[in-house]
């Protein structure tokens, strides 16, 4: 099944054209596959009468030797518009400085490319120098036309909205639908763009991310894939959102819906999802799930569906590496939960952005195995593993919840001390809890069953002093979580 | 990597995904790399002999396997999606140059959970961030290496501009001054800046003898040395303990890394009853190549829990301080007289309690295993040592490295796991030498984090 974008990609990967993507300078290896490479690639192989097929459908077995030549061929002239490219640039910022205008390289190396690649498509002279300035003017004129806004941008512009959007729909719905519940990120209204503070931000972060990041989400990733499930029955393609809406505003008013999504379908998922994390598994809800095709199925069944693809995944792989290092991941359901409803969420908001339609059930589960398979593992080696600076637990350092015990609120910088304060008081509940567990077994034994009348056995145990030791729920969610389980393990 | 295409074996998983290569045997854990629709499983001890991948969705990953692997794998794991579980094909793959650094990156990661010594910390975040920019937009967080990047640029350019980096950091300093030139504005005042650094830093630099690793260090890493209890079976005298500070319940740069890390002892006290007290190690500190890079925050808060066997709660639990001057952290707690007549009777019966240290937030999970835990530590010994040991093409080291694999077999067969077999046998290859030594070279950070210092 190979395909012309991927011999052509094994050109721009070639050592030499390599070396000249990697020193920087604007120029991509994906732009100079399909700028450069693809319309030249075409040319010729009309040339030598290969029928033109699409560079990402396969090429019949006939013509691929006549393809491999073809893209062989033009290792030269690719490597040569890399070069023309990048002069091209150096002008682009030459004569940006000298009028005030400011801008990436990699943001326009993409339409530089397909200027020289036009050139040279009629055989132009690519060192004619009033082609090069005319070129450098198209792109000074698209420095000058407003593109995707900057986060300085996006909050003056969006500011006031944000705040109406947020009063008239957005406290509401954070209210209904608190995010901690589906360990989707904390219940506090996002801020409009980033904090100073924070470098980056990424899956692992949910809806601890800002509108801005949202808006931003959209100019992310490489090009789309084809539909994968086209041809499916019962499967309909999405429809594509027009082209120059504007998406910035649009954002704003998502971000003011639950979850900070606009399909009650997806805000679904995300519940399955959370269910499903923790839920028994259903032999068989996984095969069903992943081989229908509907426009939508229900919580329960997804989160059947969810639950057993997490059962089956935790069998081999990276998920059972990952338990040797870690222990079970049946220990971690919040973390878990967390990798799976995080990524999740960013799946069905980019869907959002891009699509009019909900996702239908065969692409959920397309995103659901990615979701279990791949990024359980990386979201727990992130929040567990890692030293240096990595693997903090919490969005934006605050009061993101991880599980019971004193550390659930990790705090840092100013809050240090407060953190510490907080962590010396559990301490001391802590300890005469644990001896008053050590002095009535029976009492554990009872928490540990979790018989529906044991927390009010509990705090009649403790009411003389109930403030001086865990409550019932803070030390169920303990036991639970770090208990020793069968006593005998330590 | 490249060198010729190997048959590679791809198979479709109960979940659907397909995995190419196997999901490794791999007793010291694995670095992860996420790429498009599929997550790359990295071997720190099998690196150079082909990639392990596992395809979540075949269609989205294609066009990068077959920058990674070749067309042959990406469009074999496209039709075997479709057929569904169970089924299976062995293709010719042919990894390339790029799955050299993808590669190197998941070694990165691995080192940057397991490593069993410390690490040069701006180097590793220097190396991992040009890594992801050098895979060129394959890599799902390149993002995040991007704002790292530039986050550190005045970092980069200043140590460019000394010119102090040995050859192997200047190359990497050049490289990531490369990438910065294409992310920052052009208004930005630091551009002129990077390209005058870059500039002067490819006027060339002296031969530079690579590094010797530091074999002393390496072989007091790899001494096998058990938990110890000293005193007497009851809390009439002092009582003391060593034992290991679990490496995910405190990570890697805050307390040190071998067995005996950390010490504690009850002693009793007539007067309030017996008191338990706690020291553990603090990371040795390592000197950066990269002295002007801003040092890693690991401020960390850690605390201790003390268990007792046949019991599913602790009996005690305390916070640790740091203490700089003295290279610990340390603390205590006193004990009521239920633990401290708990502890008595499980000393009368030649049992030992057991005393957890931990950051606050990471507290010993359920059904944890003490074992386990302790051969993929030594695993991971074995693994760093080996990669060493393979580079340098030193006995010594190569000693060092079956040391550590010949403790982490046995570990691995006390093990409650049920791959414990197939782990264990995997250490005995992998200690005898059995595993062939792929061509893949050390990263910067290894090799320099494992210097004398």
């Amino acid at each position: 099944m190979t395909t012309l974008d991927d011999l052509l990609y094994a050109v721009a990967r070639t050592p030499e054209i390599a070396e000249l993507t990697r020193r920087g300078g604007g120029i991509q290896p994906s732009d100079l596959v399909r700028r450069v490479g693809r319309p030249l690639a075409r040319d010729e192989l009309a040339r030598v009468g290969v029928a033109d097929r699409g560079t990402s459908d396969p090429l019949e077995p006939a013509s691929l030797a006549d393809a491999r030549a073809v893209a062989d061929g033009l290792q030269g002239r690719v490597k040569q518009a890399a070069h023309v490219a990048s002069a091209i640039l150096d002008g682009v910022e030459a004569a940006a400085r000298t009028e005030g205008l400011t801008f990436r390289r990699t943001d326009i190396g993409e339409v530089t490319l397909t200027r020289v690649a036009e050139r040279m498509l009629v055989g132009g002279d690519l060192a004619d120098a009033p082609w090069r300035t005319a070129v450098v003017e198209s792109l000074l004129v698209r420095i000058r036309e407003p593109k995707r806004l900057t986060p300085g941008e996006f909050a003056r512009r969006l500011a006031v909205s944000w705040d109406e959007e947020w009063e008239a729909r957005g406290a509401a719905a954070l209210a209904a639908f608190p995010p901690s519940g589906i360990a989707l990120g904390a219940d506090r209204r996002p801020p409009l763009t980033r904090p100073g503070n924070r470098a980056t931000c990424s899956w692992l972060d949910g809806l601890g991310r800002s509108v801005y990041d949202r808006y931003a989400l959209e100019w992310r990733g490489r090009l789309a894939a084809p539909d994968p499930h086209e041809g499916w029955p019962g499967h309909r393609p999405p429809r594509q959102r027009a082209e120059g809406r504007d998406g910035a505003r649009e954002e704003v008013a998502r971000a003011a819906r639950p979850y900070g999504l606009d399909q009650p379908e997806h805000r679904d998922v995300l519940r399955a999802a959370f269910a499903g994390a923790g839920g028994e598994p259903r032999r068989g809800a996984w095969r069903r799930m992943a081989g229908a095709c509907r426009p939508s199925s229900s919580v329960d069944e997804l989160a059947a569906g969810i639950s057993d693809c997490l059962s089956l995944a935790r069998r081999g792989g990276a998920l059972r590496a990952l338990e040797l290092r870690l222990g079970d991941l049946g220990t971690y359901p919040d973390l878990v939960a967390r990798a799976i409803v995080r990524k999740l969420w960013m799946d069905v908001h980019r869907h959002e952005q891009r699509f009019v339609e909900p996702m239908c059930t065969c692409l959920v589960g397309r995103q659901v195995r990615v979701a279990v398979d791949k990024s359980v593992a990386e979201g727990l080696a992130a929040w567990l593993g890692g030293g240096g600076e990595g693997g903090d637990l919490d969005g934006w350092g605050e009061d993101d919840d991880v599980g019971p015990g004193p550390g659930s609120a990790t705090g840092n910088g100013s809050a240090a001390g407060r953190a510490q304060a907080i962590a010396d008081e559990w301490q001391r509940r802590a300890n005469a809890t644990f001896t008053l567990l050590l002095e009535r077994p029976e009492m554990l034994q009872d928490a540990l069953q979790g018989g529906p009348d044991w927390p009010a056995r509990y705090r009649s145990s403790v009411a003389e002093d109930e403030a001086g030791y865990l409550s019932a729920d803070e030390l169920l969610a303990y036991l639970r979580t770090h208990g020793a389980g069968d006593g005998g393990q330590r | 990597m490249s060198g010729g295409a190997r048959p590679a074996v791809l198979r479709v998983e109960d979940t659907g995904s397909v995995t190419v290569g196997g999901p490794p045997v791999a007793p010291a854990g694995l670095g992860l790399v996420g790429i498009p629709g599929a997550l790359v499983l990295v071997d720190p001890t099998e690196t150079g002999s082909g990639l392990a991948v596992c395809v979540s969705d075949a269609v989205a990953a294609h066009e990068s396997l077959v920058e990674l692997l070749g067309p042959a794998v990406a469009d074999a794991a496209v039709e075997l999606e479709r057929r569904g579980p169970g089924a299976a094909i062995e293709v010719p793959c042919a990894p390339t140059e790029l799955a050299t650094w993808v590669e190197q990156l998941g070694v990165l990661r691995w080192l940057d959970t397991s490593a069993p010594w410390a690490l040069d910390e701006p180097l590793l975040r220097l190396e991992r961030a040009v890594l992801a920019l050098r895979c060129g937009g394959l890599i799902d967080d390149d993002g995040d290496a991007a704002s790292e990047l530039l986050r550190d640029a005045e970092a980069v350019v200043a140590s460019l501009e000394v010119r102090e980096a040995p050859p192997p950091v200047e190359g990497l300093l050049v490289e990531a001054a490369g990438y910065l030139e294409g992310l920052l504005l052009v208004d930005d005042p630091r551009l002129d800046t990077v390209r005058a650094a870059r500039r002067l830093a490819a006027e060339g630099h002296a031969r530079w003898p690579v590094p010797v690793v530091d074999v002393s260090m390496v072989q007091a890493s790899c001494t096998p040395r058990a938990p110890a209890h000293a005193g007497g079976e009851s809390l009439d005298e002092l009582v003391a303990f060593s034992c290991a500070a679990d490496w995910t319940r405190v990570r890697r740069g805050v307390v040190g890394r071998d067995e005996t890390s950390v010490t504690w002892a009850i002693e009793p006290r007539p007067a309030t009853g017996a008191f338990l007290s706690v020291s553990v190690e603090a990371q040795a500190e390592l000197a950066t190549s990269l002295p002007l890079f801003p040092a890693a925050s690991t401020a960390r808060e850690l605390a201790f829990s003390v268990h007792v066997p046949g019991w599913p709660a602790p009996v005690a639990v305390g916070a640790l301080v740091a203490r700089p001057d003295w290279g610990t952290w340390m603390g205590g707690v006193e004990l009521s007289a239920p633990v401290e007549t708990r502890i008595a009777r499980v000393l009368e019966h030649g049992e030992v309690p057991t005393l957890d240290v931990h950051e606050r937030g990471r507290e010993p999970v359920r059904g944890a295993d003490p074992v386990t835990a302790e051969a993929v530590r030594w695993s991971a010994r074995g693994a760093a040592v080996r990669r060493l040991a393979t580079a340098q093409a030193n006995p010594a080291l190569w000693a060092a490295a079956a040391t550590a694999y010949g403790r982490a077999q046995r570990l691995w067969l006390a093990a409650p796991v049920p791959e414990s077999r197939t782990l264990a046998a995997r250490c005995r290859e992998l200690a005898r030498g059995e595993v062939p030594v792929g061509a893949a070279p050390l990263t910067v950070t290894e090799l320099l984090s494992s210097a004398p210092q």
